[in-house]
């Protein structure tokens, strides 16, 4: 982590609006009390704005705001107090397939709190943190949305999301029973 | 913004943290999700967390083809809770037969056939026997008198038993390799009692019951083969403390992972039991290291087996197997008993799993016999009455019982909920716990015709409460109560209901239907085997040596049979039952591998030598022709297209259902 000479750093969501991540939080968390040193440990939870930070420099970037595009700014505050509580998370590596075996849907006391949200706003963070490429959050959103599925039927998950069914009684019975037989037979 | 919304990345991210069932569910919920099931990289990541021991996952990562692996796995387990199979059909005519590791070997006139049932195999291996014996036991030449056994097959090696009796009993284990034409090894046996073997593709191993120890209690004693160096392990292994002689029911042997396994539900020669607490015996043993020093045992207190208390058992009906578990790849044993538990007046069988987890081996095991932390509660009180009446045995085996966990015991039905069979009318009695499943294979006549044999599949599942709630209706109507047995074990699980197939009701189509369960015929006699993806059973042949139909039921959706009909598609014509009984006469008779001009009487004759082993003594001639080895007078025709064989004793032919083509699948 390079020294942090960019103490402010704003963020523009693609409704106009402009957040500092030092000085914008949510009036019901406590990031406010931040050191200005963290700011860029806290925007740098996204591997998006960290590559940007290190590729344009802090003179490059100087008191400019940072466009997030697809991002509101309802979400991006949501994104931003979550990366503020796990601003000093250990970095996790970065292969993906590290360990599949050993993948739980356990969620951690503060996140399962964090992610207590409607399904829209839900289903925005776990964009947005793909967007963004924060993985911490990317995983702890899928892992909420698997929760949501797990030991359910069909026609609980359809229920839980609101998907309407689309098959035919006979398209049904035909995804059960049809053959899979070789092509090469 | 709903969950469609999200992109594929995100979607497959989510479904990382499903187990298989999830993932279909999810794939089924609307045609958006339908890709899940279709996706090889998305399937491979959930097959390779969530079932990674199944065998159609083994084959995809064979042949790369994720998502047609989970969809099969899906629909074989589906279709196994739901007693609906997707292909039945008649394989052979034979007078003995192995279905073992999903390819069935049956002989019928000298010929050892092999058909690959699992790869939808159209042709067969054929073995002429006599020759196979002429180059394996050179002092079998001649001999015009002897007993053929099959013991086993796998890996595409056959394992079976020669027994002449001229000019004295002699034994031979002979094992080879049909596919390769090689035989891979042969011994003389002093004793064939109890035979058994198994194998891999690296090592056999073969078991008899040949010591007899001063108890007058048989004791088994293992010889190993190393395939890769052709040659017999130095020493051979006895196992001087493992009690059960049944095959199965009271002791199996498998080779997992490279061990050879061994689990017993007896654990004393001893029997008088009172008030005992019973306990498993289980060890493995790499393949390569038979002895007691590399024996691995879990703790005596994970082999809990039941307490006498808990009700009167009917040893009848128990089996037995050692399985790696489909879904999490652990080792486990599976153990079916019909008890009369908590003094009920009926009898329910129980299906109890039992994961095994290895904590003891080598010396220090033998030299503290499996005690260690029970040992103090296995000892009765010193003014315990009982105790004077105790044998040893009973003494070392009082015990407190281990809590159950409820996903191990999977209750079955009793005679307070359906109809219950006896065990002469229950031909196969199966569990499957990727399904949750267990299985019967029962002769249950239609009530306007109770002397005819009418062969089902009865199956009952069950459902986790979580997921069974959501089944809703059709859960709740087919629900049973087992109030005293659930209570036992306060099980998470809900019963569905016991499901039968065929159908109840008659029709034209279902009449069709019951000629290729019961070849007419070719009744009575059943007697069957089963794996995790099908069964097959044998019918007809009042007694050993005459031909019996061997029919297929799979649950596999991989699974076709060339030729074989759709059911839905069937003509509207259905075939008499005399006709169909003249019909399969013809088809036998042109399959016997006979040399034309020989007569039936004959043909009987030679058919009882291979199949009644109590006949060795009697004096019945068996005429060895020279057939040629490209198989009998009736499949040579059929041969045409076929490479030429120019080897002794195997060649390849068309299958015999082929010919037969008397069957149904039931696939879309």
């Amino acid at each position: 982590m390079s020294d942090a000479k960019l103490q402010k750093i704003l963020l523009q969501s693609n409704d106009g609006v402009t957040i500092d991540v030092g000085k914008s939080p949510p009036l019901d968390i406590g990031f406010w009390r931040t050191p200005p040193s963290l700011y860029r440990a806290v925007a740098e939870r996204s591997v998006l704005i960290r590559n940007m930070l290190e590729d344009l420099g802090d003179e490059g970037i100087g008191n400019q705001a940072i466009p997030i595009p697809n991002v509101n700014e309802a979400v991006l505050k949501k994104v931003i107090e979550w990366c503020d509580h796990h601003r000093n998370d250990p970095v996790q590596p970065a292969d993906e397939e590290a360990d599949t075996r050993k993948k739980t849907t356990d969620i951690e006391e503060w996140d399962q709190k964090f992610m207590q949200v409607d399904q829209e706003m839900l289903f925005e963070v776990i964009l947005a943190a793909n967007y963004l490429d924060i993985k911490p959050l990317l995983d702890v959103g899928c892992k909420t949305v698997a929760n949501m599925i797990k030991g359910k039927s069909p026609e609980e998950i359809r229920k839980t999301f609101n998907i309407t069914n689309d098959f035919t009684p006979e398209e049904e019975e035909h995804i059960r029973r049809e053959n899979e037989w070789a092509e090469d037979r | 913004m709903s969950i469609r919304r999200l992109p594929f990345e995100v979607v497959a991210l989510v479904v990382g943290h499903l187990g298989l069932d999830d993932v279909h569910s999810l794939s089924i919920c609307s045609r958006h999700f339908r890709f899940l099931a279709y996706d090889d990289a998305i399937c491979k990541k959930v097959l390779q967390t969530a079932s990674a021991s199944a065998l159609e996952v083994q084959q995809a990562l064979r042949h790369r083809n994720y998502a047609r692996a989970f969809r099969r796995l899906i629909k074989r387990r589906e279709a196994i809770a739901s007693a609906s199979p997707f292909l039945t059909a008649v394989l052979a005519f034979a007078e003995t037969w192995l279905y073992e590791n999903g390819v069935l070997c049956h002989i019928r006139e000298r010929q050892l056939r092999l058909l690959d049932v699992h790869r939808s195999a159209d042709q067969e291996i054929v073995v002429d026997i006599r020759k196979l014996l002429d180059e394996a036991i050179p002092e079998s030449r001649g001999s015009r008198k002897y007993k053929f056994q099959l013991l086993y097959h796998a890996c595409g090696v056959v394992s079976c038993l020669y027994t002449h009796a001229r000019p004295q009993l002699a034994h031979w284990l002979v094992v080879f390799n049909p596919g390769e034409r090689k035989v891979l090894a042969t011994r003389r046996l002093d004793s064939a009692y109890k035979i058994f073997a198994r194998n891999n593709s690296d090592f056999i191993y073969y078991g008899v019951q040949s010591e007899i120890g001063d108890d007058g209690f048989r004791r088994w004693v293992l010889q190993g083969f190393d395939i890769r160096k052709g040659e017999w392990l130095a020493d051979s292994l006895n196992l001087p403390d493992t009690v059960g002689s049944e095959i199965d029911a009271t002791i199996c042997f498998e080779i997992i992972d490279g061990y050879f396994c061994a689990l017993t539900n007896h654990t004393s020669f001893e029997t008088d039991r009172i008030e005992y607490t019973s306990y498993y015996d289980f060890f493995r043993f790499p393949l390569d290291h038979p002895s007691h020093e590399h024996m691995e045992r879990p703790t005596k207190r994970d082999l809990f087996r039941r307490q006498h208390s808990e009700g009167p058992i009917d040893d009848r009906w128990t089996f037995m197997k050692i399985f790696s578990d489909e879904l999490s790849g652990e080792l486990k044993i599976l153990e079916s008993r019909k008890e009369w538990l908590s003094g009920n007046s009926s009898a329910t069988r129980t299906y109890y799993t039992k994961t095994l987890y290895m904590t003891e081996r080598g010396d220090e095991a033998r030299s503290s016999p499996r005690v260690d932390e029970e040992e103090d509660e296995d000892q009765y009180a010193q003014d315990d009455r009982l105790a004077q009446f105790l044998g040893t045995a009973s003494k070392g085996n009082k015990g407190h019982a281990p809590d159950r966990n409820p996903s191990e015991v999977h209750v079955g039905d009793d005679g307070s909920t359906s109809v219950m069979f006896t065990l002469s009318k229950c031909f196969i009695r199966s569990y499957h716990p990727a399904s949750q499943t267990f299985l019967d294979v029962v002769d249950d006549p239609h009530q306007s015709d109770p002397c005819d044999q009418r062969i089902r599949i009865r199956a009952g599942t069950r459902l986790s409460r979580v997921r069974s709630m959501s089944v809703g209706a059709k859960s709740s109507k087919h629900q049973h109560h087992h109030d005293e047995t659930q209570q036992q074990v306060a099980n998470p699980y809900e019963q569905s209901g016991v499901v039968s197939w065929p159908p109840d009701a008659r029709s034209p189509a279902l009449d069709d239907l019951h000629q290729v369960l019961n070849p007419p015929g070719y009744v009575g006699n059943v007697h069957g085997t089963w794996d995790q993806r099908s069964v097959i059973y044998a019918t007809g042949g009042g007694g050993n040596g005459t031909v019996k139909a061997l029919v297929l039921v799979s649950f596999d959706p991989s699974i076709y049979l060339k030729g074989i009909r759709s059911f839905d598609d069937r003509s509207s014509a259905s075939t008499s039952t005399r006709d169909m009984d003249t019909t399969l006469r013809e088809v036998q008779a042109k399959l016997t591998p006979t040399d034309k001009g020989k007569g039936k009487e004959k043909e009987r004759e030679i058919g009882t030598t291979y199949d009644c082993p109590a006949n060795i003594d009697e004096e019945v001639t068996v005429e060895h022709k020279s057939s040629s080895s490209s198989g009998g007078s009736g499949l040579i025709g059929r041969t045409s297209g076929i490479e030429a064989q120019t080897h002794p004793w195997a060649s390849n032919e068309p299958a015999q259902y082929l010919t037969i083509g008397t069957g149904y699948h039931f696939a879309k």
